[in-house]
């Protein structure tokens, strides 16, 4: 039987991707303090997007496994992004 | 001895987490359905919807967004201590994150049944004379989370089960592949929160 190389993630490699993870959120919530108006919900998404990456790349360990994977999560992304934009480029300018 | 069979397992790890990941996808796909109909009512009642958020409970909101990372990380732990043969430690992580998954639920326990108690619900009479935008965020909020709560109750099972697999050694150090699925359910239950938490709590 085929042994597959498993790659394996340390303990402390995790400890500090929740630290990050964790003052990622606490900005998060830090900004809502200040009025910023229109810009509030740009900069939490953003964020959101960041932990999402980080998320899948050390969690779901996508960014040490095979280029399938990698190919497939991407395009999954690309895919709601272009669903996002086509939307509301129809529903914003009609 | 000659008469002996061996008898080899066909076994897919890649497969079976690929099948994993498209189950994924579908999901994703699911909530980004959902994030659409927000982001379109968002941007049509926008003035209607920082009213309506200002009623939820940001400290409950960051209290569970804190819960779900501590426990996507003590999952991902367990996996890297069943790889290295520590099955003690496998089951301590994986009893943590069943213990804050149900944690999570409890908190959403006391935050919708605050909800409840100021007549706030699907259907009521007050949510009825409230701003067409604060019905539909108040209508998003009931849907998006409480969906989101039923795929926590189907992570918390499926990480029981696998919990019992481990214990009783159906779930080894080199057959671990269905521990790492049930990790990527997790972690996905993670993802989504990552984002409902921003748009539904931090908006006000």
């Amino acid at each position: 039987m085929e042994q597959e190389h498993q790659h394996i993630t340390s303990y402390r490699t995790y400890a500090i991707v929740l630290t990050a993870l964790l003052f990622l959120t606490a900005i998060t919530v830090f900004v809502t303090w200040f009025d910023l108006e229109a810009l509030t919900i740009v900069v939490a998404m953003a964020i959101a997007c960041v932990k999402v990456t980080i998320v899948i790349s050390y969690f779901m360990h996508v960014k040490h496994d095979k280029l399938v994977f990698k190919l497939m999560v991407g395009m999954v992304f690309i895919l709601i992004l272009v669903i996002f934009l086509i939307l509301f480029s129809d529903y914003l300018f009609r | 001895m000659e008469n002996s069979i061996t008898h080899t397992e066909h076994r897919d790890d890649t497969a079976s987490k690929m099948g994993m990941w498209l189950f994924i996808f579908t999901e994703l796909l699911l909530f980004g359905g959902l994030f659409i109909v927000y982001s379109v009512y968002r941007s049509k009642y926008t003035a209607d919807f920082h009213v309506a958020a200002n009623q939820l409970n940001t400290f409950i909101g960051t209290v569970n967004t804190v819960i779900l990372l501590v426990s996507s990380m003590t999952v991902a732990m367990s996996v890297t201590a069943l790889r290295t043969g520590n099955k003690g430690l496998t089951l301590k992580l994986l009893a943590t994150t069943i213990f804050f998954a149900f944690l999570f639920l409890v908190n959403k326990y006391f935050e919708w049944g605050l909800k409840f108690e100021h007549h706030l619900y699907p259907g009521s009479e007050l949510m009825l004379t409230l701003k067409r935008g604060e019905l539909l965020f108040f209508g998003l909020y009931f849907f998006m989370t409480g969906l989101h709560a039923l795929h926590i109750i189907v992570g918390m099972i499926l990480l029981i089960v696998i919990y019992r697999k481990i214990q009783t050694g159906r779930i080894t150090k080199d057959d671990n592949v269905l521990l790492e699925n049930g990790g990527l359910y997790w972690h996905l239950v993670d993802l989504i929160w990552i984002f409902l938490f921003p748009l539904l709590y931090l908006i006000s």
